[in-house]
């Protein structure tokens, strides 16, 4: 039943997908900024909850948040950083200043954490737990469980609250936004935290699968990118969706091909669907 | 619209010369570049002549040429295109292939390296030609990182390790062939093959297809009504931007002799792009002297791999932050003060 | 009547051309004032020196008075705090938000300036919004966006409601309808300053006109005496008594 352990692992990976795109969907979504920053907030992510789980002791589950926090504030400064930027709609410049940002991150973190692959210790990369002849760990029901509750609570705060309207609304029009008596600005500083906070998630608990390096997020950048121009962007649902069946589509790549070209297949992929859809696959 | 209005935008565009359009006396204005260019083949000889300086150079030269690829794209297009690591990698990895594996000469090589970008250009150009503007930096971005996996996993490539052994660069000359075996000897083919793409730039700039660009890049809905296909217009100065690059490429596989998949990292994306943007907008030598000034940090200030990141990946951020007119809208900002 | 909106000898340039030459201008209290004028008249400077929102930087002598306080130097979330409210020209909703949702957008100012406008207040104006409620307003018809928009900033508790060329894009039928229910408004205590180029459906429902041509005002009067007056007839009108 190889298709069947496959698309198993596919669900893990396609979790994983789904959640490192969701915070990158919503801040372009909401502010039209490509945060080219994403991978780096990733690995750092990755590497607070290891340092804090190696250098402070903490267990994993309580380095977790640690290193939402120290993501979180680092993404409060950027936006800060780029605020006039953002007001000013500077598309061009500010993929230009995140991917100076990210560069810089990488070298910071370099010299911080080190140049040797580093393994987050968290109790459960090694619990298994079996499915047919699958081999899953209880690290991917985590990151399945955790991507569904975020795309949960990020479906139900855009949709159904104030706090969503503001967003939405901002996404629209931040002009408009001014008359209706909404800081956008402020707006823009929120959702840019919250695209921080979800990547530094998504490196602590996604990143205990292997060895990480100060040297990743690169490859993170491009599966999100992926999934959130396939899924259609800001499209909550459609970025699940598109998560998970780029999960199975890696999978089962990996299965017959050498896995190695997985990435190199799903972006040929898309460039077959920019031509025949420039908009992405649009799922409402 | 009138015409006149349409030429106001070619008077700008050649900004390397004029000063504040007052003519400049006959002879000065003949024998300016004249004068340039022996100074500069000159530079390396009165820095001293060591190999140090003239690796250097050699370096500046590839590295600006590498530059101007994506110059001409970024600040004429108006587009950004984070995939030009892919056409400078491409033409060095083509060339290491030819010489390497087949044996063939540098004129082979560089045929194949124009080939093959090219080839890739057309392929991503056409890819995101509907798409919107951000759709294709990404596009192109994501080219580079999954060139990078594909070339680290390439038996036939080298893997991680890449191709040695390319032989040295002998071009057939009067009376034999012209080998370069030093720095030295490559500063005057890598200066010539600079002096030639820093020439195609200026004839650019006032040619039909640069001011074109250029009005795609300002007002996309003027040049519509005026019958310009924006689009086509895209396309087709990105796919001329890839063979400067891959040019460039070409004579960094002769001058390092092996090529490696770290011609596809950040590294010199980041490069290229700070390159362009420090000096200030559309200047004609402007990634001649960003290169120049990066190169010297590199290669003579370096405080080391991953603080070096931190350098260039600060400057870019501060320029783009601070002063977007880079180096010059400082000097203005500066001159303006005290006028 | 006091004068609830006063702008007094307002000059407004741009650079050494003048849009606005010394405007005098008063709006009552309860009272429905309209500015009338052709394309280039001035008219969305105006509306921009009232309500504060600029495009480039003009330089703008004379007064801009609200309860006799000078107004000109607020910045305009101030001056909307303070009860002047714009119903912008235009796109003046959230489309891919419902009528509810834009309604529920608007945070009310801390200090109320005018009558605070619930939801459901703005549903017993406009009754037919009621009836599409959760519906997005790019669904709706110009009209009842126009609706929408008007009880947005209804919900903003204004004292004076300016509303900038509300008949664009709507059809004849609907403008007078959308007018009656500002009439409405109006005669319920709020006071409107009204700039819009459809005279005729203006005439019906307003206190008094002015007439701007080339950023000066040509012609006043309360709205029975503007109607007989050859410059609207001609201009406005087609050269026949309405």
């Amino acid at each position: 039943m190889r298709v069947l352990d496959q698309l198993v692992n596919g669900l893990a990976l396609g979790a994983g997908y789904a959640l490192l795109a969701v915070g990158w969907t919503v801040l372009l979504g909401a502010a039209r900024l490509v945060n080219f920053a994403h991978g780096q907030l990733y690995m750092l992510g990755a590497f607070v909850t290891w340092w804090a789980c190696t250098a402070l002791g903490v267990p994993y589950l309580v380095a977790i948040p640690i290193a939402l926090v120290a993501v979180g504030v680092l993404g409060a400064v950027m936006q800060l950083a780029l605020t006039r930027l953002v007001v000013e709609q500077n598309i061009v410049s500010l993929m230009l200043v995140t991917l100076a940002f990210g560069y810089l991150l990488q070298g910071s973190a370099a010299l911080v954490f080190g140049g040797n692959p580093q393994q987050i210790p968290s109790p459960f990369s090694s619990q298994n737990v079996a499915i047919g002849s699958a081999r899953f760990t209880q690290q991917d029901v985590l990151i399945i469980v955790a991507a569904l509750a975020l795309y949960a609570v990020t479906f139900y705060v855009l949709s159904r609250t104030g706090i969503g309207r503001i967003v939405r609304g901002v996404a629209e029009d931040p002009k408009l936004a001014q008359l209706y008596g909404i800081d956008a600005a402020r707006v823009y500083l929120g959702v840019f935290v919250f695209a921080a906070l979800s990547a530094a998630l998504a490196g602590a608990i996604i990143a205990p699968r292997s060895p990480i390096l100060t040297s990743i997020g690169f490859d993170e950048v491009i599966i999100t990118f992926l999934v959130v121009v396939l899924g259609g962007i800001g499209s909550v649902l459609g970025n699940l969706v598109t998560g998970f069946g780029l999960g199975f589509f890696v999978a089962l790549f990996g299965a017959f091909f050498p896995p190695a070209y997985s990435m190199a297949a799903a972006f040929a992929v898309l460039l077959i669907v920019l031509v025949v859809r420039p908009e992405g696959l649009r799922i409402r | 619209m009138s015409v006149s209005e349409l030429q106001v935008t070619p008077q700008r565009a050649p900004g390397g010369g004029e000063k504040g359009g007052r003519a400049l006396p006959t002879a000065v204005r003949v024998l300016r570049w004249p004068a340039l260019i022996v100074l500069g083949y000159l530079v390396p000889v009165l820095l001293g002549g060591s190999d140090r300086i003239y690796a250097a150079v050699v370096l500046i030269a590839i590295f600006a040429i590498m530059s101007y690829g994506i110059d001409v794209v970024l600040s004429y297009l108006g587009e950004v295109s984070l995939g030009h690591t892919l056409f400078w990698a491409g033409g060095a990895y083509a060339t290491a292939v030819v010489a390497v594996k087949y044996g063939w000469g540098p004129l082979t090589s560089l045929a194949a390296a124009i080939g093959v970008v090219t080839a890739l250009a057309v392929v991503l150009g056409l890819a995101t030609i509907r798409t919107r503007e951000f759709v294709f930096s990404l596009v192109t971005y994501a080219a580079a990182v999954i060139g990078l996996t594909v070339v680290s996993n390439s038996d036939f490539l080298g893997g991680t390790d890449g191709l040695v052994g390319v032989p040295l660069l002998a071009l057939p000359a009067v009376g034999g062939q012209y080998v370069a075996r030093t720095n030295a000897e490559m500063w005057p083919i890598a200066f010539g093959l600079l002096v030639l793409v820093v020439a195609l730039i200026a004839r650019f700039r006032r040619s039909r297809l640069g001011v074109t660009a250029l009005m795609a890049q300002m007002n996309p809905q003027l040049a519509t009504t005026l019958g310009v296909d924006v689009r086509r217009t895209r396309v087709l100065v990105f796919v001329l931007s890839a063979p400067i690059a891959g040019l460039a490429g070409w004579l960094y596989a002769y001058q390092r002799s092996y090529v490696s998949p770290d011609l596809l990292s950040a590294h010199f994306l980041l490069f290229m792009l700070a390159a362009v943007i420090l000096p200030g907008r559309r200047l004609l030598l402007g990634p001649l002297v960003g290169a120049a000034i990066l190169t010297t940090q590199q290669e003579l200030f370096s405080f080391g791999g991953d603080a070096d990141k931190i350098v260039l990946g600060g400057v870019l951020a501060a320029i783009l932050l601070l002063s977007p007119n880079g180096l010059v809208g400082i000097w203005h900002t500066i001159t303006r003060r005290s006028g | 009547m006091s004068a609830l909106l006063e702008l007094v000898d307002l000059e407004v340039r741009y650079g050494r051309t003048a849009a606005l030459h010394g405007v005098d201008l008063t709006v009552g209290e309860r009272e429905l004032v309209a500015v009338a004028g052709a394309n280039g008249a001035g008219k969305s400077t105006l509306v921009n020196a009232v309500a504060g929102w600029s495009r480039g930087r003009p330089a703008v002598s004379g007064a801009v008075r609200l309860d006799g306080a000078d107004v000109g130097g607020l910045a305009a979330h101030r001056r909307a705090a303070s009860g002047i409210v714009l119903v912008p020209e235009g796109k003046g909703v959230f489309e891919t938000l419902t009528v509810e949702e834009n309604l529920e957008l608007v945070r009310p100012p801390r200090k109320a300036a005018g009558k605070r406008y619930s939801v459901a207040e703005v549903y017993e104006v406009f009754p037919q919004l009621a009836a599409r409620a959760d519906k997005r307003c790019s669904t709706l018809s110009g009209g009842e966006r126009q609706m929408v928009a008007i009880g947005r900033a209804l919900r903003a508790a204004p004292r004076l409601l300016i509303l900038d060329e509300p008949s664009v894009g709507l059809a004849p039928r609907l403008v007078l309808d959308v007018l009656r229910h500002v009439r409405e408004l109006v005669d319920a205590g709020l006071s409107v300053l009204l700039v819009e180029q459809n005279v005729r459906a203006t005439l019906e429902v307003a206190d008094r006109l002015y007439l701007l041509e080339q950023g000066r005002v040509v012609a006043s009067g309360p709205a029975e005496q503007m109607r007989d007056d050859e410059r609207i007839v001609a201009a406005y009108l087609g050269g026949l008594r309405a």
